[in-house]
């Protein structure tokens, strides 16, 4: 009997997961349609998902870690959000109580029944959405051989960052690659200075520095008497020398028929009619420029570029090794320089890009002109502070002086270079004196073994934990087991993963229902609810993609170490039998573990505590609030009727929250790192957040962007339909008029006084005044324009499945993106033009007036009360 | 004067009400009365408007109800059978937005809200959600937001459902109240007893065709039965009700 009750309570369950008080009568009562859409999103978003896997090979394990980790956010994200819709149906609800405590069931059976439709529900989805990549997977990265790849852990901090103690560390925790391998490291600090080398690298070695270069040509730049702004040619709009020597020239990293033995001539010839300054000038990394500025250097003072940097950097700073055109016994110094897979290489010249790559240099050399960066001698002091000066943004935390990139948050100068066959890796830090440089035989690899070394080092000089040179080795993915292997692994991880955040929304909202008295739990459960899904939207949306550099992040102290998502990244590893994110994934099965148990035990508590309790409380304490207002209108009482179903709806709420969240999330992600515009004045930088920039002007209209489809698409759907009675009896008219208001009230005027709020406290008030203005405009036309068609009171009509479409809002979502920072860019540009100013403003005054006056024309007096499809097929009654 | 003529109304060509014609007067309380599924809630949605009729029409003081819907709205108080309500809002709040909706001058709904609120025994619970009042709670709403705006017309479906013993006595004092100031009342009930202590007229439907139009006096005068319960079985009850709890009993208990 129990069997049966069971199998009944199943079905009862698992078909409550969807809301039929939704669904308009010309849904044909079909919540089959409604769950068909549901998974044919889920199938559209596997296959989207499945189209990135296509392109990874076996090798490509970096990209591989990246694709698996979007994969397991995502699976985490939309199981999260379903656990939040289902919220109110996987606990017992007053509703079931009440019809099932008086039959004859067994609490356990009310009990398995739920826990089996909840289970049952996560399966499904999750199973919509990795099917087609679960099948893939295991294909793409079969046949990569075992590979050695970083750590990718962390070394606790040295006793102390005296130099002999990190040169000790150093010689005991760096190992060669290859035993072919020659590498250099030199380190200053404080005026002692120590060279280590390895493999069939000496003191004395000659090694091409790469890029690094660009910092003896920018540092010559600086020894000229030339004014930074002298421009290129006489023609209006030149290139400068600044822009050249801060990559701000527009012009490409190489020419498109670039070689290395390309000559200045053909360079010259190239460069004629390239030389307009961009009108938009931004950072955009060009050999090519340096090239041009060693070049014109060169031939303003009459010499060569290698008698150049002669004369005005290597006999000043005594660097008898660092050359452009080594010696025969210099030569014989120059260790092999070796591609990735370890073949020889033979030594590149350059010609023309000489002053962007093609100095070489010992140890030895390296360091003096480090140290000379630091403590600079008198004749070249003035030119190393101008080197040094911060001179344009990147991005985000970085800026470039001459030559140098600048981290302005922890003050490191650095740059890097890769030449055929090599690798180097300079840094310095002018405030605690210290610099380094690594030199390395061997071409970029997907993780340059310099770049590595070169990190270590900063956080061993600055007193942090290093990252780890030790390397692990990756196991091979071939053999007969490897598929199955793999496929199981990628079930089981995904399942978990599902599990855990399931789990997690369960166990928080039954703890507190356990915690909390009942009247303050049913107070605090929306707030709750509301609370995890903006975590959970703005979370992943916020989440920096799984990188060897994030990777090894989260298995640190930085903040990614608190995501679950990098946790089962490294279950995932750690199933298909690598090491490599070990303590990643370990956090994964503590965490699942945990949180499993305390679901067990909050459900079971539920059942046994809370049982009584549920049926003898109302559902909705009462208030002790003796506040009322009237309005005396009736569109505005319907105006306050729909902002206190927003307000007391948890349907509605979430999917307010839902947008919100991702407003929140691209708002963060915009105003994360806002650039200052470029500017051609020297001085220091200015605060980025206290100007109209592009990033800010971006993020509010994000914002309210998201704040408005929010409430808009919450108005769509009903809050009780059998008590529409009411608006039809007392014969309300003119719905648009009524939304109109609605979103005027919940959408445009919070997101205004917020952004108002945020405007006028950071930037001059001219500037904001003149975004609010626009901003307020552009959100009444679209407002305008989303009620065209509006011919509902908001939440009082039914809902019909599949007329929204959601699949197409993926990419209505991209060109959104595209579109707001677009627009921004145009407003910045406008906002200290009075006149466009005041012609956009008018243009878009008359939009929202005729968009306006469009909808007034076309608005309907009659009210609909239930949904039809504007796209069925009309019959032609021949 | 409510009237009715040939009203009739089919789902998906089922007739639930056929050909029903009858007239409510002011000054009397008109019983509409009939078993399950008769037709009756169906009736009173057509005229309230929110049901279109499949034919026939109706009319208010002789003019055709349909012409000017709004207008006929402004007159009509009506109690639905079933207490739909927003369950999110309070109870004051639900009132006053339908005072507003209705258009009735704040000066003037509030005194009488608080008022009602006070005779109907819900003003300490009016700051509290509809969805923690009890069904008898509901109804008191019902009714009162039904009352508000004056009505000329009321239309009652089920109106007693759910009330205590005082309140349900308080509301058929009420009833006659109104019909002596002249309002036009029609309301369906199962509560045979309480029909007949207050209706001057009762209407009795059955499978959606008026079998009998009449006083009830009248009515037991042709028919020769002594109460309404007995003149209602007659006439809307086809089952021999001792036989068919006869065959309940069997069925269960072998």
């Amino acid at each position: 009997m129990e069997k049966r009750q069971f199998r009944t309570l199943l079905r009862l369950f698992l078909f409550r997961l969807i809301d039929f008080d939704l669904l308009s009568t010309h849904a044909q009562g079909d919540s089959q349609r409604l769950l068909g859409q549901f998974a044919s999103l889920l199938i559209f978003i596997s296959l989207v998902l499945s189209l990135g896997t296509l392109s990874i090979s076996g090798t490509q394990l970096l990209n591989a870690w990246n694709l698996q980790h979007l994969f397991i956010a995502t699976t985490m994200l939309i199981v999260g959000i379903f656990a939040i819709l289902s919220w109110e149906s996987t606990f017992p609800a007053k509703h079931d109580l009440l019809i099932l405590r008086p039959l004859p069931l067994q609490t356990r059976t009310i009990f398995a029944a739920k826990i089996s439709a909840t289970a049952a529900a996560l399966v499904l989805t999750v199973v919509c959405l990795h099917t087609i990549p679960s099948l893939i997977w295991p294909f793409s990265l079969h046949g990569a051989p075992a590979q050695k790849l970083p750590a990718l852990t962390w070394l606790p901090p040295l006793p102390d960052t005296n130099l002999d103690t990190i040169a000790a560390s150093l010689q005991r925790d760096v190992q060669l690659p290859n035993p072919e391998a020659a590498l250099a490291i030199a380190v200053s600090q404080r005026g002692r200075s120590r060279i280590l080398t390895y493999g069939a690298a000496r003191p004395d070695s000659l090694f091409p520095i790469g890029s690094i270069t660009k910092t003896f040509t920018a540092l010559s730049l600086a020894r000229t008497a030339l004014p930074l702004h002298t421009p290129l040619s006489p023609q209006p709009d030149s290139i400068t020398l600044l822009d050249l020597a801060t990559h701000y020239s527009g012009l490409p990293p190489i020419p498109p028929n670039a070689k290395p033995d390309y000559t200045a001539d053909q360079l010259a010839a190239w460069l004629n009619r390239r030389l307009q300054r961009p009108t938009e000038p931004s950072f955009t990394y060009s050999n090519l420029g340096y090239a041009a500025l060693g070049q014109f250097l060169a031939n303003r003072a009459g010499l060569s570029f290698p008698e150049l940097l002669t004369r005005e950097i290597t006999t000043p700073l005594q660097l008898p090794d660092t050359t452009l055109n080594p010696t025969p016994d210099q030569q014989t110094r120059i260790p092999q320089g070796f591609n990735p897979r370890w073949q020889p290489v033979p030594l590149l010249h350059l010609e023309a890009f000489a002053p962007a790559g093609a100095i070489l240099s010992t140890p030895t050399d390296l360091l003096r002109y480090l140290e000379a960066n630091l403590h600079p001698p008198p004749e070249l002091a003035a030119a190393i502070r101008l080197a040094h000066h911060p001179h344009r943004p990147i991005f985000g935390k970085y800026r470039i002086g001459l030559g140098w990139i600048i981290d302005t948050e922890t003050g490191i100068h650095w740059h890097n270079g890769a030449i055929g066959g090599f690798t180097s890796h300079a840094f310095l830090h002018p405030g605690d004196n210290y610099a380094a440089a690594i030199l390395f035989n061997q071409s970029l690899t997907p993780v340059p073994f310099v770049e590595q070394i070169a990190t270590h080092l900063r956080q061993r000089l600055s007193g942090q934990p290093a990252i780890s040179l030790q390397s692990i080795a990756i196991p091979p993915t071939t053999g007969i087991l490897h598929i199955p292997r793999t496929f199981l692994a990628y079930w089981f991880t995904m399942l978990l993963a599902a599990a855990f955040v399931y789990c997690t929304v369960l166990a928080t909202q039954g703890l507190a229902a356990q915690l909390l008295p009942r009247g303050l739990f049913l107070l605090t459960a929306p707030i709750l609810q509301i609370t995890l899904l903006i975590v959970l939207v703005a979370g992943y949306v916020l989440q920096p993609a799984a990188t060897q550099a994030t990777i090894t992040h989260a298995q640190g102290s930085s903040l990614l170490r608190y995501s679950p998502s990098y946790w089962f990244l490294g279950l995932l590893q750690q199933l298909t039998g690598s090491q490599i994110m070990s303590q990643l994934a370990a956090k994964a099965w503590l965490a699942s573990a945990t949180v499993i148990t305390a679901t067990a035990v909050a459900y079971t508590l539920s059942y046994v505590n809370s049982l009584k309790k549920i049926v003898e409380q109302p559902d909705i304490p009462p208030t002790r609030r003796k506040l009322h207002w009237t309005t005396g209108s009736p569109q505005w009482t319907l105006v306050q009727f729909t902002a206190r179903t927003l307000l007391r709806s948890a349907r509605h709420r979430i999917i307010l929250a839902f947008y919100l969240g991702l407003g929140l999330a691209i708002t963060i992600i915009l105003m994360k790192a806002p650039n200052a515009p470029p500017t051609l004045l020297d001085g220091p930088p200015p605060n980025p957040w206290r100007e109209a920039t592009t990033p800010l002007i971006a993020a509010t209209i994000a914002f309210t962007i998201a704040w408005l489809t929010g409430v808009r698409i919450a108005f769509s759907l009903p809050i009780d339909l059998r008590a529409n009675w009411i608006f039809r009896l007392t014969a309300v008219r003119n719905p648009s008029a009524i939304a109109a208001r609605s979103l005027l009230a919940l959408a445009i005027l919070p997101t205004a006084a917020l952004t108002a709020i945020f405007c006028f406290t950071l930037w001059p008030w001219r500037e904001a005044a003149a975004h609010l203005t626009i901003l307020a405009l552009a959100t009444a036309a679209a407002a305008e324009l989303s009620l065209l068609q509006f011919r509902k009171i908001p939440f009082t009509c039914s809902y019909l499945p599949g007329k929204s479409y959601i699949h197409m809002s993926v990419f209505g979502a991209l060109a959104l993106m595209w579109f707001i920072v677009l627009a921004a860019r145009h407003e910045r540009d406008i906002l200290t033009n009075t006149p466009i100013l005041i012609a956009l403003l008018t243009i878009l005054a008359a939009i929202a007036l005729a968009l306006h006056t469009i909808r007034k024309r076309g608005a309907a007096t009659e009210v609909d009360y239930e949904d039809t499809d504007p796209h069925q097929i009309t019959s032609l009654n021949l | 004067m409510l009237s009715l003529r040939n009203l009739s109304k089919s789902f998906l060509q089922i007739p639930a009400v056929q050909n029903v014609s009858f007239s409510a007067l002011p000054g009397q309380i008109t019983g509409y009365l009939g078993p399950n599924g008769s037709g009756k809630s169906t009736t009173m949605k057509i005229i309230t408007g929110l049901l279109q009729p499949s034919s026939g029409e109706v009319l208010f003081n002789g003019e055709p109800v349909a012409k000017n819907p709004i207008r006929f709205q402004q007159r009509l108080g009506y109690v639905p059978e079933e207490p739909h309500l927003y369950s999110h809002l309070t109870g004051l709040e639900y009132l006053t937005m339908v005072a507003e909706l209705r258009d009735l001058p704040t000066s003037q709904s509030r005194p009488r809200i608080d008022t009602l609120l006070q005779l109907f025994s819900l003003h300490p619970d009016r700051h509290v959600p509809l969805s923690a009042y009890s069904k008898g709670m509901r109804q008191k709403i019902l009714l009162i937001a039904a009352l508000l705006h004056n009505p000329d017309l009321l239309l009652l479906d089920e109106p007693f459902s759910g009330l205590d013993v005082a309140t349900g006595l308080a509301l058929r004092s009420l009833l006659e109240e109104f019909a002596r100031r002249g309002k036009v009342i029609l309301f369906s009930s199962h509560e045979l007893e309480t029909v007949e202590r207050v209706c001057s007229r009762v209407i009795i439907l059955h499978k959606g065709r008026v079998v009998a139009d009449d006083s009830i006096s009248r009515l037991r005068e042709l028919m020769a039965l002594p109460n309404l319960e007995a003149i209602f079985s007659q006439l809307a009850v086809e089952q021999d009700t001792a036989a068919l709890s006869r065959q309940i009993a069997d069925a269960i208990i072998r």
